[in-house]
């Protein structure tokens, strides 16, 4: 059976463009959307969806229910955007510029859940640390609950904020309640910033 | 039965066919329906195509034999095939293989025609670009070989395997192997009553050659397909015309491109070979391009690229859109078409090109125009000194 991949991106020109690289000499269903919207009323439920991170915040903060794969579509991998979307749980980043062979490889991977996003995040989150002025120790705790304190450590742990609800008995929803009165309290703007500052915490 | 137009045909075709129809309307019902595969099967030949389909089809609803259903399908798929209609050649190739495996296994006759579908959906899939799909063919097509005896039919496995040279070495650089496996092909095919397996055969050669930049080798296997063929069977005909054109353009010939090229485009329109349409518009672009004539060469390339059917070849229209794009500064659309010669399924490009591409394509998702417009110039000076453009 052939698999249903939703291409959704802004830039209607690369969106063709990757669900044409998708097509060609295969029997996979590609179709490009511009709204995150229009994943809920498709027909064909999607095996796999690529997108931008700005959407892809989109399609979480919506609740959507993205119980599909997903792969980032960005052109510059560093962006912190990036970090937020795989902690949200997006599953691998390709950077379109690697050409269409690289994109070919990662979709396949997804598609045969063969590529892990974890450990994608917890070397992101390790160059950022690595970054320069971003080692010294941070004694504060920020005022945080025992509750957000367990969420940061998930967090630094490179779980998704999905796997997180799984792991502290909590709904998606009251997760990101949580992550965000974390990030008020440690006054990030960022799940990316927050785990630093949680690792400068020695959490 | 009304007989189909046939004035475009020589002569001698057109004595055929008035005889094979005149065979199939002086039988009885029975025999005259029996009669009707034949003057199909001509009709297919001399690549009338539409035509041959209509009498295939009355038989398949007319008969209960498996095995005549199987093999008037399988003539079907092939006759799509002729006319690179690739979804219809897939659906008619997967009923024929249906009815095939419904014979018993020890059915000789139903055995050998289970492996000529094989070669249709070998062809079918090349077409598609089908690589895997492909390879899975070709793959039982080996193990079947060695029982074949019926020579045209180990000729039509032979270039099933050809084809799946074609694809694994992308179109580029052949290995001395693949012309091994084309002088057994060669001589294989020589000792057929009919020339047309011969000729195809030849075309394939010059494919190969022309591919290895050996181009006065290539175009003495097309000039031979052309002298065996004597104008009959359009399908073949036009692989020759065709890649003769393509041959002088490797070879930066613009009038002689161009005049192969020209006669490519009206022997297909005249005999509804549609599929060597965009080629040949692709080639008059790339004509244009060369002369300067920006305008026709843009409307040919878009002409050319809104039918392609041409396996992976693209990048035959593919390079003077881009330099017509660079010429109008539209960089984002010159851009796709550099993202898009990268594809794994399309022709393999010389390193240095894949490479001028690569930075092409990296500019293009950065949105970094300066440097686009930069390395498209790059890769267009890079294709002309290869001869890609």
């Amino acid at each position: 059976m052939s698999n249903t991949i939703y291409i959704l991106h802004r830039n209607t020109l690369l969106a063709e463009t990757l669900a044409w690289t998708l097509h060609l000499g295969t029997d996979l269903k590609t179709y490009s959307l511009q709204d995150p919207q229009q994943l809920s009323t498709v027909v064909e439920r999607p095996d796999l969806v690529l997108t931008e991170p700005e959407l892809f915040e989109r399609i979480s903060e919506k609740s959507i229910g993205f119980s599909f794969p997903v792969l980032l579509v960005a052109a510059d991998p560093e962006d912190d955007k990036i970090i937020e979307a795989l902690f949200a749980g997006a599953d691998d980043i390709v950077d379109p510029g690697d050409g269409p062979e690289e994109v070919i490889k990662k979709t396949n991977q997804l598609l045969l859940h063969k590529t892990d996003g974890r450990n994608l995040l917890i070397k992101k989150l390790i160059q950022q640390i690595k970054a320069p002025g971003k080692g010294e120790r941070d004694e504060t705790d920020y005022g945080l609950t025992l509750k957000e304190k367990e969420i940061l450590r998930l967090m630094k742990e490179a779980q998704h904020l999905k796997q997180i609800a799984q792991l502290t008995n909590s709904s998606y929803e009251t997760v990101r309640t949580h992550v965000k009165h974390i990030y008020k309290k440690l006054g990030v703007m960022s799940a990316s910033e927050a785990v630093i500052k949680a690792m400068k915490m020695d959490l | 039965m009304e007989l189909p137009v046939i004035k475009h045909l020589s002569p001698e075709d057109q004595e055929l066919i008035i005889q094979s129809q005149q065979k199939v309307l002086s039988e009885g019902d029975e025999k005259g329906f029996i009669a009707i595969e034949p003057f199909a099967d001509l009709l297919d030949k001399v690549g009338m195509h539409d035509e041959s389909r209509q009498y295939f089809r009355k038989i398949i609803y007319s008969t209960d034999d498996i095995l005549t259903q199987a093999r008037c399908w399988r003539k079907i798929a092939f006759s799509l095939l002729g006319q690179r209609d690739f979804n219809g050649t897939a659906e008619a190739a997967e009923c024929a293989a249906a009815l095939a495996r419904q014979l018993p296994t020890i059915d000789k006759k139903g055995n050998e025609e289970y492996v000529r579908i094989l070669h249709v959906s070998a062809n079918s899939y090349y077409f598609q670009l089908k690589f895997e799909k492909l390879e899975a063919i070709v793959k039982e097509i080996k193990t079947v070989l060695p029982d074949i005896t019926d020579i045209e039919l180990r000729c039509n496995l032979l270039h099933a395997i050809s084809i799946a040279i074609y694809v694994k070495y992308r179109w580029y650089q052949f290995p001395e192997e693949a012309f091994t496996h084309l002088e057994l092909q060669l001589q294989l095919t020589s000792q057929l009553r009919d020339n047309f397996q011969h000729a195809y055969t030849h075309c394939i050669a010059g494919h190969f050659h022309m591919f290895n930049e050996e181009f006065t080798i290539a175009r003495e296997h097309f000039s031979k397909a052309i002298q065996l063929l004597e104008g009959k069977n359009f399908h073949a005909l036009l692989i020759a015309y065709n890649y003769t054109a393509v041959s002088y353009r490797m070879q930066d010939n613009i009038p002689m491109t161009e005049q192969w090229a020209l006669l490519t485009l009206e022997k297909a329109k005249q005999t509804s070979n549609f599929s060597y349409v965009p080629f040949s518009y692709a080639n008059l672009a790339w004509v244009n391009a060369k002369r300067n004539n920006w305008l026709y060469a843009e409307d040919y390339a878009r002409k050319a690229a809104d039918d392609w059917s041409a396996t992976g070849l693209s990048c035959s229209y593919a390079f003077p859109l881009m330099n017509c794009l660079l010429q109008k500064k539209e960089f984002n659309e010159a851009g796709q078409l550099a993202f898009k010669l990268l594809h794994p399924r399309l022709k393999k490009l010389p390193d240095v090109l894949t490479e001028k591409l690569r930075t092409a394509v990296k500019a293009w998702v950065s949105d970094n125009k300066i440097e686009l417009g930069n390395s498209l110039a790059d890769v267009i000076d890079e294709a002309k000194l290869t001869g890609y453009f």
